[in-house]
């Protein structure tokens, strides 16, 4: 269920990063096919590996939206905020994983 | 004390050579060869102990040159201790290097590394029957957290012990070698590990590439976008210094302000691009992602003559294609090798992301995407190079082994440690060459007449600029060019010193010199890198061939920019 939910959160922000930045989106494309692919084939590694991507593409459209907004401080212009934001929510999910195969 | 570590490549050495020396290490080569050399000094109860990391071998049969590094260190240096670090999870495989080291008759510790994941794997090792086959003490060790380390240091100091001689031929060694992991490795139950899930997905036949190609975007965008602003900052200080200094007036403020600082400061600005690409890589290095991502592009490469082992230099001429031409040596085929080395130097090295990011930020409006199609484009015609070299210079089949080593969480002190030394590189050519390249591009700018055009930089540039005027580049870009022969960094430094304002270009004169920076001949260093790696002839080649395909390619985009204009 939980990868049939992220599943659609990418796919749906995929489709609508496709006006920002292609590259952006290819990476959320490629994030929900994971975890589609998790839904599908029922493998703990799928969900593993698209909760790893998310969260750091999550983490790095925090960081570029934030230096995009330092960067208006010294002449630069603001970036729009990418819709990849969206992957810093499968961070909790990723360290549940993480805790439950550790163990 | 002089330690050496030797082992398979991938069993942790670095990690471990950090660990014993707290990351006190230098990055040198060993004497008369180009090969990397990591020493590092430690001082264990107010003894000094000198840690020697060899290059990580499969044997002492010196077939490749680090095999024979290897083995002349051993030879001829004659370490008072050797540290054969093992990984557990493989040791059979292992064993074979450890029974060829005790032949030397050298005193030596075996330090079974990765321990953590063995046991995940259901492997657990004997490790006091082993030391009682082997004859050495053995001691259990996790190098990436510290664990073992303390009881390693005392092994160290009680100087380790002369190991029996096993076997005699290489039939002999590798049964000998089969027999003890046998009577060492204790199975148990193994449950699925991270590593092993982690792998059916990064390896997935239709996800694989997908993932990779993300990650490299992610790369790009850590690298452009998110030091954008420390860039910005730098900028703005190394040019408002550089107006105070040069206000004071006379020609010693005048070469201080206008000459070293703003020099200086033109590439010093872009070291945090260097600084968080070589975090990313470096990352991706500890993490053991790198091998998975030759593992996937094996296939394609093939395609062009290469085979996995010439990816690793590939992926490291993205940092600088110094190291990447070294790094060619741990391909045990010639003409792959001979192969890789001409080729490395179409891989976008750090120093022309400057060159990059200058033109980017003035002219285009998604620089990322700009500047990751420049590195797809550099690898694009380094693939169609090694083809035609394979089809016509160098042709014959090759064999490999790529091994696969588990993943592991990069610890932050490995990974800025990693990076420092890398950067290093970089703040080093700032302070000597690049200083240097300061005074004398002021210098030709300012004499005989301040007036650029009628100064030596103008003479110059002007004689050679109507060999690139199809590309309508005018003499301060073409000077620039000259002056990056010396270092690609120059480029941008001479352009700021003629104070040449690129946002005038148009989009396709600029994209054509940007590619051309891309692909015209490599920099001294990696030169004289081409030619201890390969002679002399093939130094040249690489110079007269990469300037032909350079202004071929600025040609053409030149051409199409008027066409579609």
């Amino acid at each position: 269920m939980v990868g049939l939910i992220y599943f659609v959160i990418f796919l749906v922000s995929a489709i609508f990063e496709l006006r920002n930045s292609y590259a952006n989106s290819f990476v959320l494309f490629t994030v929900s096919a994971v975890f589609l692919k998790g839904v599908v084939t029922k493998k703990k590694g799928y969900y593993l590996a698209g909760s790893i991507l998310g969260s750091v593409f999550g983490v790095l459209m925090i960081l570029s939206a934030v230096a995009s907004y330092a960067d208006t401080f010294l002449g630069g212009e603001f970036a729009n905020v990418s819709y990849g934001v969206v992957g810093i929510s499968t961070l909790p999910y990723l360290l549940i994983m993480r805790k439950r195969l550790s163990a | 004390m002089k330690v050496a570590l030797v082992g398979n490549p991938n069993v942790g050495k670095t990690a471990l050579i950090n660990a014993l020396t707290g990351g006190n290490f230098t990055v040198g080569n060993f004497p008369g060869v180009t090969v990397e050399k990591k020493e590092g000094k430690a001082r264990i109860d107010g003894k000094e102990v000198i840690f020697v990391d060899l290059p990580g071998i499969y044997s002492l049969q010196p077939k490749s040159i680090d095999e024979k590094v290897a083995r002349d260190f051993l030879v001829k240096e004659k370490p008072d201790l050797i540290v054969n670090v093992l990984n557990a999870s493989n040791l059979e495989r292992n064993l074979y290097l450890t029974l060829e080291l005790t032949d030397f008759g050298v005193p030596m510790i075996v330090v079974l590394n990765m321990v953590d994941i063995a046991r995940n794997r259901g492997i657990r090792i004997k490790s006091e029957k082993l030391s009682e086959i082997l004859g050495v003490p053995v001691i259990e060790t996790v190098a990436s957290k510290g664990v073992g380390i303390d009881r390693l240091k005392e092994e160290i100091l009680k100087g380790g012990k002369v190991p029996k001689k096993l076997g005699n031929t290489f039939e002999e060694k590798v049964k000998i070698a089969e027999e003890i992991a046998n009577k060492v490795i204790e199975k148990l139950e193994s449950k699925v590990t991270i590593c092993e899930l982690l792998d059916e997905v990064f390896m997935d036949k239709h996800l694989g590439i997908p993932i990779f190609l993300s990650l490299m975007w992610m790369v790009f965008v850590f690298t452009y976008n998110v030091a954008q602003p420390i860039v910005d900052l730098l900028d703005f200080t190394f040019s408002v210094l550089a107006d105070r200094v040069s206000s004071y007036g006379g020609v010693v403020f005048d070469l201080l302000g206008n000459g070293v600082i703003s020099g200086v400061g033109s590439v010093l600005v872009f070291l945090p691009n260097i600084a968080f690409l070589f975090i990313a890589l470096s990352i991706l290095e500890l993490s053991g992602y790198m091998p998975r991502a030759v593992y996937l592009m094996d296939s394609i490469m093939s395609k062009f003559g290469l085979n996995g082992r010439a990816i690793i230099p590939l992926i490291m001429g993205f940092g600088c294609n110094v190291p990447a031409v070294m790094a060619t040596r741990s391909i045990e085929d010639d003409k792959i090798r001979l192969t890789t080395v001409l080729i490395t130097p179409f891989i976008s090295c750090s120093a022309r992301l400057p060159i990059y990011v200058l033109f980017v930020s003035a002219l285009f409006r998604n620089g990322s995407a700009v500047i990751m199609g420049l590195y797809i484009f550099g690898l694009a015609v380094a693939l169609i190079s090694a083809l035609i070299f394979r089809k016509t210079l160098f042709r014959g089949e090759a064999e490999y082994i790529l091994e696969l080593p588990p993943y592991i969480l990069p610890n932050v002190k490995d990974v800025l440690l990693l990076t420092w030394n890398r950067v290093k590189h970089f703040l080093e050519k700032a302070g000597t060459v690049i200083v240097a390249m300061a005074v004398i591009i002021w210098f030709i700018t300012s004499y005989p007449s301040k007036n650029i055009e009628e100064s030596f930089a103008g003479t110059i540039g002007k004689a050679v600029q109507p060999l690139f005027a199809p590309m309508g580049w005018d003499y301060g870009l073409v000077l620039a060019l000259i002056m990056g022969f010396v270092a690609k960094e120059v480029v941008v430094e001479t352009i700021g010193l003629m104070n040449i304002d690129v946002s005038h270009l148009d989009t396709f004169k600029a994209l054509a010199f940007m590619v051309f920076t891309l692909l015209y001949v490599p920099c001294l260093a990696t030169i004289s890198a081409i030619r201890g790696e390969a002679g002399f002839k093939w130094a040249v080649f690489s110079v007269v061939y990469s300037f032909t395909v350079a202004y071929i390619f600025a040609f053409l985009i030149t051409e199409v920019g008027y066409w579609l204009a």
